[in-house]
């Protein structure tokens, strides 16, 4: 008997000295204040994942650390660069392995408010979209195990997800989440729209002109998927009538529903300007090549949009699409596209 | 060392005796699933050939596969919900063995599970434990879990030549809901509960699949459904199990 209480008096204490250790070993990491402009919805942030100041600063240096591709030669910001509002300049981007996929790399602004990622919407999550790039054989060409055990092997990233996470044992889960959280701190809100919008600046009569028409539902009918306010996208996905026969099926590849064939997602239009080249392929160079599209280019088909099944080939004048143009490019946002909390 | 045992022999009669002491509540039971991958009555090995229903040489060098949701359920229909997800690899031996569970006292008539991950589940890589995109069992471009994964090489019945044979079954209309008849007598012990999987059945009960000419399916096209569905089929009849008690207090 008098073993066992010296037993149970050893036991007894290591029990509680294990479970004070696990207790130190999660310190809280500092909330991130994120500021939402005004003119911006809220953000729906999941309560898995809040934003804090040492996970949004992990996952901007996973953004920008090749270490996450197969060879360690790109990041993601390999093909999102800041100066062209995320995105590439080039019509399609070009994989470790030397070889170019077949959609146009997409810009990421106001990722916070989109619930479905890539041109078809195939990942239900900014987290889980994460994977989507990182494991492409024609993107950075790496598994999750193997960036897993890069980063635990790294002489400072297992402390820094320590900070931001509680543990310093990296995971594919905590990865997704770091970059998660950066990339809902790249919001753009301070446009010559928005200070237009705050009463702060005037827009020109022909950038007034250009709003109106946009809006106009007999003449650009922008609006009914760009919608204007913030977003400017209903985060649907669409058939513009860019082919009568798809030649990449887009939404139809996740959904298998027919009326989903050559659907791709609307994307925002701010800074639209500088996202180029346009469309899920990057099939046009200028913002006016796009307007005339859905001026007089477009094609019918089965699964065309409602809006542009109605819409009047040629309605819009030489003039009004230019004016379009202009009202589009007070959607740049210089702020954005140099601010150095995204470097 | 000794006193070690003797300390261990005290607590669990302390244990055991306070269970005795209040039998108005309910006691418990140890259970634990085993899980063997079988071929007809053999055990099944990678890269060992083998031959399916349809009369082609095979072997594969991957076999993964989701169990969810996996439950005991009693006599009177209750369920007692052992494991949530557990990713099942043939070749990671740990695998295999699903953990010990406590079970409260019952007679239980039949084991329950799904191959595959429930819609809940399945729309997010952002998750951990067995689920973790790590293992390589998640369509990273269309957020959804591989269910089940074989990939390996056949002999085709046409030419004659070996070629590569990759079956990724999942979305959500390949989740197959399974259960099995067992009997399992939970009285203050411990069982085991071996869960037997057989191959060679997934390809042949009842619907026969072939390998050649259906050797490369993904499950994200239209002409994977039919081939889901067959499989969807097959997977409850390639499942069976028993239970034995090891240990009677």
């Amino acid at each position: 008997m008098k073993k066992l209480i010296v037993a149970i008096f050893f036991v007894f204490p290591l029990l509680f000295v294990a479970c004070d250790k696990s207790e130190d070993e999660t310190p809280t990491a500092t909330p991130y204040n994120l500021v939402i402009p005004e003119g911006l919805p809220p953000m729906n942030i999941p309560s898995t994942n809040p934003l804090t100041v040492e996970g949004v600063a992990l996952g901007k240096r996973l953004f920008y650390d090749p270490i996450l591709s197969g060879d360690n030669t790109q990041s993601c910001a390999s093909c999102h660069l800041q100066e062209y509002g995320f995105t590439d300049p080039n019509q399609f981007s070009t994989g470790i392995d030397g070889i170019q996929g077949e959609r146009n790399a997409m810009p990421l602004i106001n990722l916070g408010w989109q619930t479905k990622f890539f041109w078809d919407g195939g990942a239900n999550g900014m987290e889980s979209q994460v994977m989507g790039p990182i494991t492409n054989p024609i993107e950075m060409h790496e598994t999750m195990a193997n960036a897993v055990a890069k980063l635990n092997g790294h002489l400072e990233y297992p402390e820094l997800f320590k900070a931001a996470f509680g543990s310093s044992q990296v995971t594919s889960q905590n990865i997704m989440r770091a970059i998660a959280q950066f990339e809902r701190t790249l919001i753009s809100g301070n446009s010559k729209y928005d200070q237009y919008m705050r009463g702060e600046v005037l827009l020109t009569a022909q950038e007034l002109n250009g709003k109106a028409l946009f809006e106009d539902m007999d003449k650009g009918d922008c609006v009914h998927c760009h919608s204007t306010g913030s977003t400017f996208s209903d985060f649907e996905f669409r058939n513009t009538g860019l082919d009568s026969i798809p030649v990449d099926e887009g939404r139809f590849r996740i959904t298998l529903n027919e009326s989903d064939k050559g659907k791709f997602k609307t994307p925002s239009l701010r800074n639209v300007e500088l996202t180029g080249p346009y469309m899920h392929d990057g099939r046009f160079q200028t913002l006016l090549e796009c307007v005339e599209h859905y001026n007089t280019g477009f094609h019918y088909s089965a699964n065309l949009d409602p809006n542009l099944y109605f819409a009047v080939k040629g309605r819009m004048t030489q003039q009004e699409m230019e004016d379009i143009v202009a009202f589009l490019k007070t959607l740049t946002d210089m702020e954005f596209v140099n601010n150095p909390a995204f470097h | 060392m000794k006193q070690f045992a003797l300390f261990l022999i005290v607590l669990c009669t302390i244990v055991i005796s306070s269970c005795r002491k209040d039998l108005d509540t309910k006691c418990k039971s140890y259970t634990r699933v085993t899980v063997t991958n079988l071929l007809g009555a053999e055990q099944f090995h990678l890269d060992s050939t083998y031959t399916n229903a349809a009369g082609e040489d095979y072997r594969a060098y991957m076999l993964k596969y989701y169990l969810s949701h996996m439950a005991l359920v009693n006599e009177n229909g209750e369920r007692v919900e052992l494991y949530a997800h557990e990713l099942i690899d043939q070749s990671v031996p740990s695998s295999l063995e699903l953990g010990d569970v406590t079970i409260p006292d019952g007679h239980y008539t039949s084991l329950e599970f799904n191959l595959g991950v429930d819609s809940l589940h399945n729309h997010s890589g952002d998750q951990g434990g067995d689920l973790d995109p790590m293992y390589g069992m998640i369509w990273t471009w269309n957020t959804g879990y591989i269910f089940f994964k074989h990939e390996g090489y056949f002999s085709s019945s046409t030419s004659g030549t070996e070629q590569p044979l990759i079956y990724h079954y999942g979305t959500d209309r390949a989740l197959a809901p399974i259960s099995i008849p067992l009997e399992l007598h939970a009285d203050r012990n411990a069982s085991v509960i071996n869960l037997q999987f057989d191959l060679n059945k997934l390809y042949s009960n009842p619907n026969t699949i072939a390998f050649t000419g259906n050797n490369n399916h993904q499950s994200l096209s239209t002409s994977d459904i039919p081939w889901i569905n067959a499989l969807r089929a097959n997977f409850p009849n390639a499942f069976s199990g028993s239970a034995f008690v090891f240990l009677q207090e």
